[in-house]
């Protein structure tokens, strides 16, 4: 609902937008619909680029959460350190199935989930961060 | 292009892919969509839409897709695979922004409306407005 309500000039769902980055569409599409449920506002990206695209109009982002493996020019970590440059104001969380925590842990990150991950503790921690 | 949309099964309401490859027309289409009650699902190219046409369980009743995509298919190479595969399914071919803006249009007008949806011509200029300042990056 925020990204019509935000294109059309009234107030966004404050706070609870999530941009979700992911390529395999079925994971995409169950994650997003949870998330959803949650009551969250959720766009989708299938890319890195996509993602950043989104970004750069201008849409309002709370929080991005991204998968690390995508095809195209950026993986989930260098979206990530394209986000603290270039959007310092939205959270980004991480979530792989490849990724090794002490990998995860150079970056700055505000969260990260190695995937396979239950959605309840993944839903615990985005509520914590967009209140 | 149209299809005629009628085909879809009476009761539940369809839930509608969009198949777009410009993610800023995606999601501004699929969140008009939303607003005016139906469930959508997304896609950002034809090799998408066929892994979630396969799937058994989305109810999709309407495939809403652009022409001119990068992948194995475009739009009507997308059309043909419904027609074969999915013969029950509507398809809405949307080749330009003016077009899908206005199919979205028609699909509100015709299908669930929890809310009253926006007008057509607003869609398409806040597509135009967004896609705008891309180029200027």
């Amino acid at each position: 609902m925020s990204i019509e309500a935000a294109a059309l000039g009234r107030d966004p769902a404050p706070g609870r937008t999530v941009l979700l980055v992911e390529d395999e569409v079925l994971v995409r599409i169950a994650l997003a619909d949870e998330l959803r449920d949650m009551g969250l506002a959720v766009l989708e990206a299938s890319t890195a680029d996509e993602a950043l695209r989104i970004l750069q109009a201008a849409v309002p982002i709370d929080l991005v959460l991204t998968d690390v493996h995508m095809p195209g020019s950026l993986d989930g970590l260098g979206l990530a350190a394209r986000l603290r440059a270039d959007h310092p104001g939205v959270k980004v969380v991480v979530a792989s199935g490849h990724l090794p925590a002490d990998v995860a842990a150079r970056h700055d990150l505000d969260g990260f989930f190695e995937k396979p991950f239950a959605f309840a503790t993944l839903a615990r921690q985005l509520r914590d961060m967009l209140g | 292009m149209t299809a005629d949309t009628s085909t879809v099964a009476p009761g539940k309401p369809p839930s509608v892919l969009v198949v777009e490859d410009e993610v800023l027309v995606r999601l501004v289409i699929a969140e008009y969509l939303r607003l005016c009650g139906y469930r959508v699902l997304e896609a950002a190219n034809a090799d998408e839409a066929v892994l979630v046409l396969k799937h058994p369980d989305f109810g999709i009743g309407v495939v809403f897709t652009d022409v001119d995509m990068p992948g194995s298919m475009d739009g009507f190479g997308l059309a043909r695979w419904v027609r074969r595969h999915r013969p029950g399914l509507a398809v809405v071919l949307a080749g330009t922004l003016a077009r899908a803006a206005e199919a979205a249009g028609e699909l509100c007008q015709e299908g669930p409306a929890m809310a009253k949806p926006y007008e057509p011509q607003a869609v398409a200029d806040r597509i135009r407005r967004l896609l705008a300042t891309q180029d200027l990056s």
